[in-house]
C-alpha cells in the first residue's frame, strides 16, 4: 500500500525478516509511558490484560494465596461442609467442607494451563498443515482442506464427548479430544494466509532467485500470518477454557478432587436454590477468565489483524 | 445589464478541521446556467467547498460564512432543509462513478427510489426517467442493470440521470470525470454543455484536468490551499497571472498552448 | 452462478462422505465387541458367531467401510443398540426437536444481535456502543452451563417468570400431546390446533434458547457493526446522503444489506455449532433432544447411535452452508458473476 519505489522488492523481502520497524527507542521510560498511554485509550485490552496478569499470578501464587491449599487436593472436612461466604472461608465450602476460594485459586493451574497446553498443541499441529497447504497449492493443498473440512464440519463438542468416552474420563484425554477438534481452525487460517502471500511478488521473486521453498515458508510467509494467529489464539483460549469446563461438568474431564472450576460448578448443581455459592463463584471464575482471553484477543485484533481474518 | 442573482452565492466561506484552516474562500458564486470550474491540486481544498454546500462535512469540521443557494441560506440550515436540497435541487456526480450506485439495486430502482423519496407523484416518474435518459443519452435497457454490469461512462449517465430526472437547478461534480476513460470524459462534458441549454442545468465542475476544464467552463477558478487565487475566464489558462496558475498550466502538458513567460 | 452452486455441491459431498468415513473409524475405535453388546451377555460362542456375521463384522475393513458408506446412502443406519430402534428414526426424531430450539434461539439471536449492531455503528463511540462491546463480550465468555443455571435459579425458581424444564407443561391433555409428527412442540401443536400446548411450548422454549442465544447475539452484534461501519463509509453511502436520505433510511435500507454477508456466514457456522452443542441445554432444561441422544449414546458405547447422530449433525451444518452460500448472491448481486 505504501509507495512503490525501485527497490520494493528488497525492501519486501526484509519485511518477512523479523526486523522491527521502529528501531530502539530512545529511553526505556519512554517506551513504558507510551504503552501506558495505548492502553489508556482501549480499556477492553486493559482490562483484558490486566486480568490476564492478575491469572498468572493466581496460578503461580496460589500456594501461597490460598488460605487452605489442602483443599485443593484431597483434604475433605466434612465438619466445615456446605459454609455460606464469610470469615475463614470468604467464598464459602462445598459438599466435602473444601474452601471454595482456594479451589478456584488451585483452579487457575488447571482449567487455564490445560487451555494453553490445548491451544498450543492446536497450533503445532494445524500451522505446519495449514502453511504447508497454503504454500504448495493446487491439488494437495485441495485435499488436505476437504480433510479440514471433514474435521470442522463435525460438531466439535460430541467430537470431544465421543473421544473422551473411548478413551476414558480424565483431563489429560479430554485436553487430546478438544486438540483433535481445534486444530483444523489454524490449519485453515495459516492456509489462507499462506495461499494469499504466495502470489505477492516478492514470494515469486525469492522462489526465481532459488530460495527453496520452505525457506520461503518459513521466513515469508509465516511471520507475515503470525499476527491474525495470535489473535485466534487468544480468543480461543476464552473457548476452550469454556469447552474443557464443559468437559468437566458433564464428568468427562477432570475427575474429583481436582478443583477444575466446570466440575466445580456441576458439583454444585443440585444446591443452586439453598447453597448458591458452590456453583456460582466457580462459574463466575470460568466467565472472568475467558472475558479475559476475549477483550485480550479483540484489544490485540486492531494491532495484528487488522482484516479481521481471525474469526469471532 | 440588470445581473441575475447568483443561483449559488458563498461567502467568506470558511471550514475549519481540529483547528487547522482548511478553507478560506472570500467569494465564489455560480450564475444560472453557469458551468464554473474549481480547479487545483489534491489538498487544496476542492472537494472540501464542495462538500460543505450540501452540509455533508465530517462532523469534527467547523463552518463559517455564508452558502446562500436560490435565497435560501444553507451553511448551519435544519438538517430537514437541507435533506429537501440534496439531490433534488443540488445534484450531486461522483469520482467513482460505479461505487456511487447502491450496490444492491438496480440502477433504475435506485433512480425511481430517489424520485419517491422527493415526493414525485407516480404518474409523473416514469415521464421523468423517460425524458432523463434521452437528455444523457441512456440506453432503457440499462436500467435493469446493477452498478457492477454498467461502465463508468454508463454509471455516471445514471447520476446525471439523476440529477435531470429530479429536476436540480445545480450540479456539484466532484472530479465527475477523472476516473473516466478520455473519449468518454469528451462525452461526459458534452452532456454537461447540452443539460446547460435543455434544462438550464449549472454544473460547478471539481477537477484537476486544466484541458477538460479549459474546454468546458465558462468561468474558471483557481483554488490553492484552501483560497482563491485567480479567476476569469478560459483565459485565464492561456495567460495566467497568478504563480500558482502558471505552474499548473506548464505542469499541464495537454493544454496545448504554452504560456507568455515560460519559465 | 450454478456453476458455483454445482462446485460447492460437489465439495460439500467428498466432505460428507470423508465425514461419513470418520464416523465409521469411530465406530470401530470404539471399546467393546459391538457384537457381544447386541447378542447379551449370556450367548453362547456359536450364537455370537452368529451374530457377528449378520453384523458383517467378519469382512475385512475395508469391505466394511464401504458398506458403511453404502447402507448410510440407501437409509440404514443401523439399529441402536440401546433403544433397540432403527438409528435413522431415533436420530431424525431427535433431531427435529434440536432443530426447533436452535432455530428459535438463532432467530432470538438475529433479532436482538442485527439491531445492537446497528445501534453500536449508528452511535460508534458513544456510550451506546461501548455498552454493546461489553455486552457482546460478556455474552461470548460465560459458560452456558452456568447461564442455564442461574437462569434456571433466578427465572423459574425464584421469580416463577418461566418454567424450568421440561417441553412442556406435564398437566396437559396427554392424547394432544402424543399426536407428535414432527417432534417440533410449535409445529405439531399448530398442526393440531391446539393453543394452549403451542403457548406452553413457547414457554418452556425460551429460557433454553436464551442460553443458546447468548453467544451469537455477541457475535452478530460485533459482525454487524464491522460490516456496517465498513460500508457507512462506501461512495455509496455518501452519494446517498448528498441524494437526500435520511440518516436512518441509509443505515436500514441502503447500508445494512450489504453489509450482512459476514453475518450470514455465521449463522452457518453457529447453527451447526450449536447442533453439536445441544446436549448441555438439553441436559439442563430436560429437553428429549439429539445432544442427550448423544450422550446416552456415548455412555452405552452405542457405536451406531453415536455414529448416526455425529453424521447428521455434520450433514445439517454442510446444508447450512450450502443455504447461505445460495442465499449470499441474492443478497448481493456483486457475488453473482462467477468466480467470486
Amino acid at each position: 500500500m505504501s509507495g512503490s519505489d525501485g527497490v520494493a522488492g528488497s525492501a519486501d523481502l526484509r519485511r518477512g525478516s523479523t526486523a522491527a520497524p521502529g528501531g530502539a527507542r530512545a529511553s526505556a521510560a519512554g517506551g513504558l509511558g507510551r504503552v501506558i498511554g495505548y492502553l489508556a485509550r482501549r480499556p477492553g485490552l486493559a482490562f483484558g490484560l490486566g486480568i490476564v496478569i492478575v491469572l498468572a499470578a493466581g496460578a503461580v501464587l496460589a500456594p501461597v494465596l490460598a488460605p487452605f491449599p489442602g483443599d485443593a487436593g484431597n483434604n475433605t472436612n466434612l465438619m466445615a461442609s456446605l459454609l455460606p461466604p464469610g470469615g475463614v472461608h470468604p467464598l464459602g465450602t462445598d459438599l466435602a467442607g473444601r474452601d471454595v476460594w482456594s479451589r478456584i485459586l488451585f483452579g487457575i493451574r488447571i482449567s487455564v494451563g490445560v487451555s494453553v497446553v490445548v491451544i498450543v498443541s492446536s497450533l503445532l499441529v494445524g500451522i505446519p498443515i495449514g502453511l504447508f497447504a497454503g504454500a504448495v497449492g493446487g491439488k494437495l493443498d485441495d485435499l488436505l482442506m476437504r480433510v479440514v473440512d471433514v474435521f470442522l464440519a463435525f460438531p466439535s463438542l460430541l467430537l470431544a464427548l465421543a473421544i473422551s468416552a473411548t478413551l476414558g474420563p480424565s483431563m489429560e484425554h479430554a485436553a487430546i479430544a478438544i486438540t483433535v477438534s481445534w486444530w483444523p481452525w489454524y490449519a485453515r487460517l495459516m492456509r489462507g494466509e499462506a495461499a494469499a502471500i504466495r502470489g505477492r511478488a516478492y514470494v515469486e521473486a525469492a522462489l526465481l532467485l532459488g530460495i527453496p521453498r520452505w525457506r520461503v515458508a518459513l521466513r515469508h510467509i509465516l511471520p507475515n500470518a503470525i499476527g491474525p494467529i495470535i489473535v485466534q489464539a487468544s480468543l480461543d483460549l476464552g473457548g476452550v477454557i469454556l469447552t474443557f469446563a464443559a468437559l468437566s461438568f458433564l464428568g468427562l474431564g477432570a475427575q474429583d478432587p481436582t478443583p477444575e472450576w466446570g466440575l466445580m460448578v456441576e458439583q454444585g448443581r443440585t444446591l443452586t436454590s439453598t447453597q448458591p455459592w458452590v456453583a456460582l463463584f466457580p462459574g463466575a471464575a470460568i466467565m472472568t477468565a475467558a472475558l479475559a482471553f476475549t477483550l485480550l484477543g479483540e484489544g490485540l485484533r486492531e494491532r495484528l489483524d487488522p482484516k479481521g481474518l481471525a474469526r469471532s | 445589464m440588470i445581473e441575475e442573482a447568483p443561483l449559488l452565492s458563498i461567502r467568506d466561506l470558511v471550514i475549519e478541521i481540529r483547528g487547522r484552516r482548511l478553507v478560506d474562500v472570500a467569494e465564489l458564486s455560480v450564475g444560472r446556467g453557469q458551468i464554473v470550474g474549481l480547479v487545483g491540486e489534491s489538498g487544496a481544498g476542492k472537494s472540501l467547498l464542495l462538500s460543505s454546500i450540501l452540509g455533508l462535512l465530517p462532523a469534527d469540521a467547523t463552518v463559517h460564512g455564508s452558502i446562500i443557494f436560490d435565497g435560501l441560506e444553507l451553511r448551519g440550515a435544519p438538517d430537514r432543509l437541507l435533506r429537501s436540497v440534496r439531490g433534488r435541487r443540488i445534484a450531486v456526480v461522483l469520482q467513482a462513478a460505479r461505487a456511487a450506485l447502491t450496490p444492491t439495486l438496480q440502477s433504475g430502482t435506485w433512480i425511481e427510489r430517489a424520485l419517491v423519496l422527493h415526493h414525485v407523484p407516480a404518474p409523473e416518474r416514469r415521464a421523468r426517467i423517460a425524458h432523463a435518459l434521452e437528455a444523457v443519452r441512456l440506453d432503457p435497457a440499462l436500467l435493469r442493470r446493477y452498478p457492477h454490469q454498467l461502465s463508468g461512462g454508463e454509471a455516471q449517465r445514471v447520476a446525471i440521470a439523476l440529477a435531470v430526472a429530479l429536476r436540480a437547478q445545480l450540479i456539484l461534480a466532484d472530479e465527475a470525470t477523472s476516473a473516466l476513460d478520455v473519449t468518454v470524459q469528451a462525452e461526459v462534458a458534452e452532456l454537461f454543455r447540452e443539460l446547460r441549454q435543455t434544462e438550464g442545468t449549472a454544473v460547478l465542475l471539481v477537477s484537476h484536468d486544466l484541458a477538460l476544464v479549459a474546454g468546458l467552463a465558462d468561468r474558471i477558478d483557481i483554488i490553492a490551499e484552501g483560497s482563491i487565487v485567480e479567476r476569469g475566464g478560459p483565459a485565464v489558462l492561456t495567460d495566467p497571472q497568478h504563480s500558482v496558475t502558471r505552474e499548473l498550466v506548464t505542469a499541464n502538458p495537454t493544454l496545448g498552448r504554452a504560456p507568455e513567460a515560460a519559465p | 452462478m450454478r456453476r458455483i452452486l454445482v462446485r460447492r455441491g460437489l465439495q460439500s459431498l467428498v466432505v460428507a462422505l470423508g465425514v461419513g468415513l470418520l464416523a465409521f473409524v469411530i465406530t470401530r475405535l470404539l471399546p467393546g465387541d459391538a457384537a457381544a453388546t447386541w447378542a447379551g451377555p449370556r450367548a453362547s460362542a456359536d450364537e455370537l458367531a452368529q451374530v457377528r456375521v449378520q453384523l458383517g463384522l467378519d469382512r475385512p475393513l475395508w469391505d466394511q467401510a464401504v458398506r458403511y458408506i453404502a447402507d448410510l446412502v440407501t437409509g440404514n443406519w443401523g439399529t441402536s443398540i440401546h433403544t433397540r430402534q432403527p438409528v435413522l428414526s431415533d436420530v431424525s426424531g431427535r433431531f427435529m426437536t434440536s432443530l426447533e430450539l436452535v432455530t428459535f434461539a438463532l432467530v432470538i439471536a438475529a433479532l436482538i444481535g442485527i439491531p445492537l449492531g446497528v445501534l453500536a455503528a449508528r452511535w460508534k463511540g458513544r456510550p451506546p456502543d461501548w455498552i454493546a462491546g461489553i455486552s457482546a463480550s460478556l455474552l461470548a465468555s460465560v459458560p452456558i452451563f452456568w447461564l442455564g443455571l442461574l437462569l434456571q435459579l433466578l427465572i423459574a425458581t425464584e421469580l416463577h417468570w418461566l418454567p424450568v424444564a421440561g417441553r412442556w407443561d406435564r398437566t396437559l391433555n396427554a392424547a394432544a400431546v402424543a399426536a407428535t409428527r414432527t417432534h417440533m412442540v410449535l409445529v405439531d401443536s399448530l398442526l393440531a390446533g391446539n393453543l394452549t400446548l403451542f403457548v406452553s411450548g413457547f414457554s418452556h422454549l425460551l429460557m433454553p434458547a436464551i442460553v443458546i442465544a447468548a453467544y451469537p447475539i455477541g457475535l452478530f452484534a460485533r459482525l454487524t457493526r464491522a460490516g456496517l461501519l465498513e460500508t457507512l463509509g462506501e461512495e455509496h453511502i455518501r452519494m446517498a446522503r448528498a441524494t437526500g436520505y435520511t440518516e436512518r433510511a441509509i443505515i436500514w435500507r441502503f447500508a445494512l444489506r450489504p453489509s450482512m454477508g459476514p453475518v450470514l456466514s455465521a449463522l452457518a457456522l453457529v447453527f451447526g455449532f450449536s447442533l453439536g452443542n445441544t446436549f448441555l441445554v438439553e441436559n439442563l432444561f430436560n429437553f428429549q433432544g439429539l445432544g442427550s441422544y448423544a450422550v446416552d449414546s456415548i455412555a452405552a458405547l452405542d457405536a451406531p447411535a453415536i455414529a448416526g447422530t455425529t453424521i447428521l449433525v455434520a450433514l445439517a451444518y454442510l446444508a447450512a452452508n450450502l443455504a447461505v452460500d445460495l442465499i449470499r448472491p441474492v443478497m448481493d448481486p456483486r457475488l453473482r458473476e462467477a468466480g467470486r
